[in-house]
């Protein structure tokens, strides 16, 4: 007793619990050891551990496989919580690679990259793309709108096909689903994210690898605990950016004189002045309005502010032989376009289960419900709020319906309706659902053999309704043309009003077999698997559709004015199936080699090219585990060195692409009978898949335990056999034909870097990281008799440049460059060659910089990136000139000026730099003219750079000392988060976002052009309150 | 390891299998036509070729090269057919529609034989190819033939000379002729309509009447494709008349010739309705949208086209208001080709060729009982009208291609011109009767001789023209380009160019000699000219020749990106057509 007490007067002891940071699950089984002694103990199952140490003792070191080691000093109170962070560095950490296989990190000789849950969502950003930005190298994230759920472009390395799909492959609980998934997952869920940037790690996964992978994990229960989670964010969206747009000048469209005109959109009329002027045509009853004629700001504010509500809950919870994880998420938002909604409803359901036998079993399900209501005129009615004249307070029209003056009767302009109107008339209506399940049973018979089985099912249901409201203009209205300057379709033409209803369905079927032996034999630790897989797709897309509606705010096909709908139907059905094989060889642990071989058929190929083999193979070599002088090196912790091959093939052709087809044409049906037309493409018979070949090599290290760590990949791919329809001639009676031709190379360099330069015992750290990714692709040859490849929008492909590169209009220049000018007018000339080419539009360089900063229980984050080496093209541009409120055509005010860079002829072959012929106008008759300015593409070219804060996040998780000894809440996390909260654009872009785009993610491989159809950029800043049960 | 590869093997033996080839058999369209029978690809090739007769017909190409319209008050574009100044992205469609159009005749040409079961089908697809080949011609002067719509067999065809390709489409339609002649027998497919509906959307492979040992099984007898082939070849001899080169190859086939015409209005009715795409192809073009707002408000008659009917040079009153709608009973809906003043009249609602039931007012329903030349949206398209064929006649008769009377033919021409303009839309002569109409025309216009054929011979003291053989050409010309007015407008451009007469003035100027063609246009182009002239008085074409009017349009930019190697040199003033009759600068 008195030794025993003499020991507890020496000692205390000390309890905690220990939590993972990602999900703040308890960790059992970690170990607890006073710091500088073997004293120590290991967590229960529900993360707690009591401890007694000695007096002396200051701190506890907290070490867990897979975890970062935490040490933390002992307060007076004699509770110590510690929360590890996962270690994602580890070269002995686990991961899940191609084929729901798993490797350790030290073992992969390509290029990955592991995305953790609280860097995921630390954001809060409701898509699981947009959450990935600016965090990984290699990974370029394009968000192309605004909008209610905005639509995300992510490529890795690049874009390889010229006309087939350049996106990454996303994997989900190793099932292969659609890249809309992300959108319509929720990023609560997901555990892990593990990036392969090459097709060498990802091409187990087959004919779609080439474009690298994104495998996603999603949370499973754990062992031995139960825990309920509950959270709620609310946040606001904001326009962040408007376009430049100039507010000295109203409506008027004369050239030399400024006018005023009442009833015009365009703003070339005279300065501003103050003055109470008329606007629009009186009304029907003789009413007038009138309004101060000066610039005010409801252009911009005629985006409302958004606001976004999300709120979760998870319960997981397991035991010994089974686990279980059910989440739901509810999120709801209003957009910054009146009248524009979408709320998503996520529900998971994930378990395992351990039989007899060992056998044992796994299923991940999730079913997801979005529903749009959003306007489908958003191009018509930006551009209507485009050519709004600054005197006109555009807001004052909001209520269309009592307002007189803002229906479509009595609007003032003559040529574009009320922008609030447009957004109410024409809208768009969407619900789509999302079934994902998955199961995987795993026979482990003997310790080295392991037997997968796996299906899975991916459903998407959608069904979308397209509405124009009908309306009859009154007499007065339509009589209204034959004033002045005549009033164009918005006041002649009734709407006869349409609806039009799509329901489109997908599934897709996949079934997997694999068999692994795993064996360690004397030096060497191998691994083979041999799988075989089935995977079936089917889609059906119908639609039915009615122009010409009964009544006012019915849409319904069956009450029309037309005797018979539209309508069209596309189903399809396409197979996959394949064998594939992998081996792995690993010798004392630090040389590594992987080989893979997977031989596909598809159905979708011409039968004597439907299958295809290719291998891949990688090495890694750990020095510091090999070299003895490198082994325990104080500086460098770690090394590994990767190098690899591959090839890929990848179809890229529809299904029944390989048969031309008849269609009705010249207005067939009609009630008479059929007529068909035959198609105008030739399809080569001997059409085989884009083969990407390439090869890579890299080095990963840590240095100082992970103090300093950094990782380098070179690239290097080149992709043949393009499936390109090339146009012919139409007197051979066809316009194109389908076949295999050119090449496009791609090389690219990515780099990261991640720093701790402080971290202190009493919980002081900071991280910065950093990444860089320079790639660049060329077109290294197109088909004979094609000089250049249209992808449309004015992007193609040309042979030794980058691809895509945009072209355009441009004036006629001298040698010098300098725009050449008529001597006596001033004005430039368009130049009769259409096809200039302005510079490529992919961002060939990307910095993502990542900060953090944590003090015990406080984390401040913050992601920025930026973006150079490309151009974008302003489909806007264009409008902006034509209707004189662009900022550009306000630069010299109206006045005549001498155009900058332009010269003019001697009259002897030579040009003299002009420095003072001014164009003979400066008004309407310059920046309207299609000759001089308007719509001439070099003009809208602008630096793609930019500079972005992309997300920054301050998070608290509320010590227990305030939440109390209550029962019920364990533990509580409070946040605020913003996201796109800086934008920061060169001089030349007067416009908006170089990321967006106007083409969609789905194959819009025509990047580099964004037009109206883009409502302006939007920051969102919020907060959330989660709570731990 | 010897394990996993033998499961390996395993697998691989089982994916290799026939089993799985079956698996993957799944890539057979469930959606779209693979193949198709000729009698499901002769429809919709006939009504292609109703919106090809538009394609040509139409304000970007006939309408404007023949003179019969004008830019609207206020309109910008189309500046290059103010100009004349062409380049080669104008009239596109002229050439790639017909070559579309084509690609089907040539489909069913490909898989019928020239005797059994589809010999029509097969007679029917190599005249209309005639036909557009020759039109193709007409446009651009050398074309590819020989070594056309091949496919993939031939991706750069060469090009043919346009003397050459109108050889072989006369050769084609001797040879056709007989073809349709041999009697169909009862397991001849019917050109008419099968199970699936209407083959024969121009009507003309009737029943042959109760004589026919073929009564009852419609759809077999093709005496009326027989004389609408005639008419073509009719056609096709006029234009090649005067061509030195083919002087021989003319004798020959002026002797061949069957002197056997259409008479009957030779139209292509699908069943137009009034849904997207549906409506007849003119209608929809310059009268009102299916969705019964007004087409295109870019055009309005030019002052050199209403002046045939205002009285400024005939006085036609009754074709007037079948042709053009009035505002308050006078013609104000016109203008100068480029004049582009803001204060300019806008095209009415609804198109000003649009006249309707009533005449003076408003028309609003789209399903308005029209007459004259934009009746309804289910009109059938004008491809060759009786009117054209007894001007050709006449013409013919003329010049010794035929025998006859050509002042006789010259009246039947004009009568028939009336009637078409009086039929309703469902082809019934509602709006006046012909004959007295015509009557009433000459009695307004008898001082005239491009009305009242007793002057032919007669010339007056004020009349430039005073060769009876040339006043009655000039005559027969003027009244074809006043009948096929909006309806065959391209017909109006080929008789300007073909017959160009440098010594021969018109009505009204008489003290001018213009170096011009038949009722066309003195090189004036002052406003007060107008309806003298149909050159633009925003006039820039630097043509050397006195018309001032472009010598073509050109081929497409396309043709000059992918056919490289074949496509000629074009000078858009100097390159006529063979058989156009102007100098060349």
């Amino acid at each position: 007793m008195l030794c025993a007490s003499q020991v507890f007067a020496q000692s205390r002891t000390v309890t905690g619990t220990v939590t993972a940071k990602d999900d703040g699950l308890p960790l059992p089984g970690v170990t607890v050891k006073v710091a500088g002694t073997t004293t120590g103990t290991q967590t229960s199952p529900s993360g707690k551990f009591t401890l007694s140490v000695p007096a002396s003792a200051k701190s506890l070191t907290f070490s867990f496989v897979g975890f970062t080691t935490e040490i933390v000093a002992i307060p007076a109170g004699g509770v110590v919580n510690a929360v590890l962070v996962s270690d994602t560095r580890n070269l002995s950490e686990v991961v899940v690679t191609a084929g729901g296989l798993t490797a350790t990190k030290g073992s992969q000789g390509y290029a990955t990259t592991s995305i953790k849950p609280e860097v995921l969502t630390q954001g809060k950003a409701v898509n699981v793309a947009s959450a990935l930005s600016g965090k990984v190298a290699g990974l370029q994230i394009n968000t192309i709108s605004a909008g209610v759920n905005p639509t995300v472009r992510i490529v890795l390395r690049g874009n390889r096909s010229l006309l087939g799909n350049n996106q990454a492959l996303i994997v989900l609980d190793n099932i292969i689903v659609p890249n809309s998934i992300l959108g319509n997952i929720n990023p609560e869920d997901i555990d892990d994210i593990q990036v392969l940037n090459g097709a060498g790690g990802a091409a187990l996964y087959g004919s779609d690898a080439s474009n690298g992978a994104i495998i996603i994990t999603t949370k499973k229960g754990k062992k031995g605990t139960s825990v309920v989670k509950a959270s709620q964010t609310f946040s606001g969206e904001h326009v962040s950016y408007y376009p430049q747009l100039q507010t000295g000048f109203g409506s008027g469209t004369a050239s030399d004189v400024q006018e005023y005109l009442e009833t015009e959109n365009q703003q070339f009329g005279p300065a501003f002045d103050g003055k109470t002027r008329i606007l629009g045509f009186p009304l029907v009853d003789g009413r007038t309005q009138s309004v101060p004629y000066q610039y005010n700001d409801s252009k911009n504010k005629f985006w409302e502010t958004g606001a976004n509500s999300q709120s979760d809950f998870s319960v997981s919870s397991g035991d010994d032989n089974s686990s279980s994880y059910i989440a739901g998420q509810y999120y709801n938002t209003k957009g910054t376009t009146p009248g524009d909604k979408y709320n998503r409803v996520v529900i998971r359901a994930n378990g395992t289960r351990n039989l007899a036998n060992k056998i044992s079993v796994a299923y991940n399900t999730s079913y997801t419900q979005n529903n749009y209501d959003q306007t489908s005129a958003t191009a018509g009615l930006y551009d209507q709020l485009q050519q709004t004249p600054g005197q006109v307070v555009v807001t004052d029209y909001k209520d269309y319906q009592n307002n007189p003056f803002a229906d479509i009767n009595g609007y003032y302009n003559f040529y574009y309706a009320n922008p609030y109107f447009t957004a109410a008339n024409q809208r768009q209506k969407t619900r789509n659902n999302y079934f994902l399940g998955s199961v995987d049973l795993k026979w482990d018979p003997f310790k080295f053999l392991n037997v997968t089985f796996r299906n899975g099912i991916t459903s998407t249901n959608q069904v979308n309704r397209n509405t124009v409201g009908k309306y009859s203009l009154t007499a007065y209205t339509k009589n209204l043309r034959t004033y002045g300057e005549g009033a164009g379709g918005v006041k002649t033409d009734d709407q006869v009003g349409s609806v039009s209803d799509d329901a489109n369905s997908t599934s897709r079927i996949t079934s997997e077999l694999q068999v692994s032996f795993k064996k360690q034999i004397s030096d060497f630790n191998v691994s083979a698997t041999a799988g075989a897989s089935l995977r079936q797709d089917r889609a059906d897309n119908e639609n039915i559709q009615t122009t010409g509606l009964l009544q006012e705010g019915l849409y319904n096909v069956g009450a029309r004015t037309q005797p018979n709908p539209l309508g069209s139907q596309n189903y399809s059905l396409t197979r996959q199936q394949a064998v594939y094989g992998v081996v792995n060889v690993g010798y004392k642990g630090y040389l590594n080699l992987h080989v893979t071989g997977r031989n596909d058929w598809l159905s979708i190929l011409p039968v004597q090219n439907q299958s295809f083999f290719y291998p891949a193979a990688d090495l890694s070599f750990i020095p510091t585990e090999a070299i003895d002088f490198l082994k325990n090196n104080k500086v460098l912790s770690s090394l590994k060195l990767r190098a690899g091959v591959s090839k890929v093939g990848q179809a890229n052709i529809n299904a029944y692409a390989l048969v031309p087809t008849f269609s009705p044409a010249a207005g067939y049906p009609f009630p008479s009978g059929p007529g068909y037309n035959q198609g105008n493409r030739i399809v080569s018979p001997d059409l085989k898949p884009e083969i990407t070949k390439g090869y890579e090599f890299g080095a990963d290290a840590d240095l100082y335990n992970g103090r300093i760590s950094a990782s380098v990949t070179y690239y290097k791919t080149s992709t043949t056999a393009q499936t390109v329809p090339v146009n012919i001639a139409v007197s051979s009676g066809f316009t194109s034909y389908l076949l295999n031709t050119g090449q496009v190379d791609n090389q690219g360099i990515e780099t990261s870097l991640s720093v701790v330069p402080i971290k202190t015992a009493t919980g002081w750290q900071l991280t910065l990281g950093a990444n860089f990714t320079w790639s660049d692709n060329k077109v290294v040859s197109l088909a004979e008799n094609l000089p250049q490849l249209s992808i449309g929008n004015g992007i193609y492909a040309v042979p030794g440049l980058g691809y895509p590169v945009v072209e355009g209009s441009d004036y006629n220049r001298d040698p010098q460059g300098r725009i050449i000018v008529d001597k006596q007018t001033g004005y430039p000339s368009l130049s009769s060659v259409t096809t200039n080419i302005f510079g490529n539009t992919n961002a060939t360089k990307r910095l993502g910089a990542n900060f953090e900063l944590r003090y015990k229980s406080l984390r401040l984050t913050a992601v920025a990136e930026y973006r150079t080496g490309f151009v974008v093209y302003s489909n806007v541009g264009g409008s902006y000139d034509f209707s004189g409120s662009g900022a550009r055509t306000a630069y010299y005010n109206r006045d005549r000026f001498v155009i900058p860079n332009s010269s003019y002829s001697d009259g002897a072959g030579g040009y003299i730099a002009n420095t003072n012929v001014v164009t003979a106008g400066g008004g309407a008759e310059f920046w309207t003219s299609t000759q001089y300015e308007y719509n001439i593409a070099s003009n809208y070219i602008y630096s793609g750079a930019s500079w972005r804060l992309r997300e920054a996040a301050l998070s608290w998780d509320v010590p227990k000392s305030i939440i109390g000894r209550q029962k019920y809440v364990k533990g509580a996390t409070i946040s605020v988060q913003g996201r796109n909260l800086l934008l920061w654009l060169p001089k030349s872009n007067v416009y908006t976002d170089p990321e967006f785009n106007s083409t969609d993610s789905n194959n819009g491989n025509a990047i580099g052009v964004n037009t109206v159809g883009q409502t302006p950029p939007t920051r969102y800043y919020g907060a959330t309150l989660s709570l731990t049960f | 390891m010897k394990k996993i590869f033998n499961a390996f093997i395993i697998l691989g033996l089982v994916a290799s299998s026939t089993a799985c080839k079956k698996y993957l058999d799944v890539n057979t369209n469930p959606n779209e036509v693979t193949t198709a029978t000729p009698d499901l690809v002769m429809p919709q090739a006939l009504a292609a070729s109703a919106a090809l007769s538009q394609t040509f017909n139409g304000p970007t190409y006939g309408m404007d090269l023949g003179g019969y319209v004008a830019n609207a008050g206020g309109v910008g574009g189309f500046g290059n057919f103010w100009t004349f100044v062409f380049n080669n992205g104008d009239a596109n469609a002229c050439w790639n529609n017909t070559y579309d159009n084509l690609q089907d005749y040539q489909y069913i040409i490909n898989n019928t034989a020239t005797t059994g079961n589809y010999k029509n089908f097969n007679a029917v697809a190599r005249l209309m190819k005639a036909i557009d080949f020759m039109r193709l011609v007409d446009a651009y002067g050398d074309v590819p033939y020989s070594q056309a719509l091949k496919g993939s067999a031939q991706l750069q065809p060469a090009y043919d000379k346009g003397t050459d390709v109108y050889k072989a489409c006369i050769t084609e339609i001797d040879a056709i002729i007989p073809q349709m002649q041999v009697p169909a027998t009862l397991t001849t497919i019917a050109l008419s309509s099968n199970a699936a509906g209407k083959i024969d959307v121009t009507a003309y492979s009737g029943d042959g009447g109760t004589t026919s040992p073929l009564s009852g099984t419609t759809g077999k007898d093709m005496s009326l494709w027989v004389k609408f082939a005639n008419t073509v070849k009719l056609k096709a001899l006029i234009r090649i008349s005067k061509v030195a080169d083919l002087a021989a190859f003319y004798n020959t086939e002026k002797g061949t010739l069957i002197k056997d015409f259409t008479t009957s209005d030779v139209l292509i009715n699908p069943g137009y309705v009034q849904q997207d795409g549906k409506q007849n192809p003119l209608f929809n073009a310059l009268a009102f949208d299916y969705k019964g707002n007004g087409s295109s408000s870019s055009f309005l008659p030019s002052t050199y086209a209403v002046a045939f009917y205002d009285g400024t040079k005939l006085s036609d009153p009754g074709r007037g208001k079948l042709v053009y709608r009035q505002n308050a009973g006078a013609y104000s809906y016109k203008n100068q080709l480029g004049f582009q003043s803001t204060s300019l009249v806008a095209n009415p609602t609804g198109g000003a060729w649009y006249s309707g039931k009533d005449t003076g007012g408003n028309p609003t329903g789209v399903a308005a009982e029209g007459y004259g030349v934009m009746k309804a949206f289910d009109q059938g398209q004008p491809i060759l009208l009786t009117t054209e064929s007894y001007f050709l006649q006449a013409e013919a008769a003329l010049i010794g291609l035929i025998p006859g009377d050509p002042a006789a033919l010259f009246k039947s021409g004009v009568v028939a011109s009336f009637n078409y303009l009086d039929k309703n839309r469902a082809g019934v002569v509602t709006a006046g009767t012909p004959s007295t109409q015509f009557d009433t025309y000459l009695t307004n216009n008898s001082g005239s001789y491009l009305v009242n054929s007793a002057l032919w011979a007669s010339p007056a003291a004020a009349d430039y023209n005073r060769d009876a053989t040339q006043r009655a050409l000039e005559a027969i010309i003027t009244q074809k380009y006043i009948a096929l007015n909006t309806l065959n407008s391209e017909e109006g451009w080929n008789d300007y160019r073909r017959t160009y007469n440098a010594n021969l003035s018109i009505p009204g100027s008489p003290a001018k000699p213009v170096p011009s063609g038949y009722p066309f246009s003195s090189v004036d182009n002052s406003t007060a000219n107008a309806p003298y002239s149909f050159a633009a008085n925003f006039q820039t074409n630097t043509s050397p020749r006195a018309d001032k009017l472009a010598g073509r349009i050109l081929y497409p930019a396309s043709e000059y990106s992918l056919n490289t190697k074949n496509v000629p040199a074009t000078n858009p003033n100097s390159t006529l057509v063979f058989w156009d009759a102007r100098p060349k600068n």
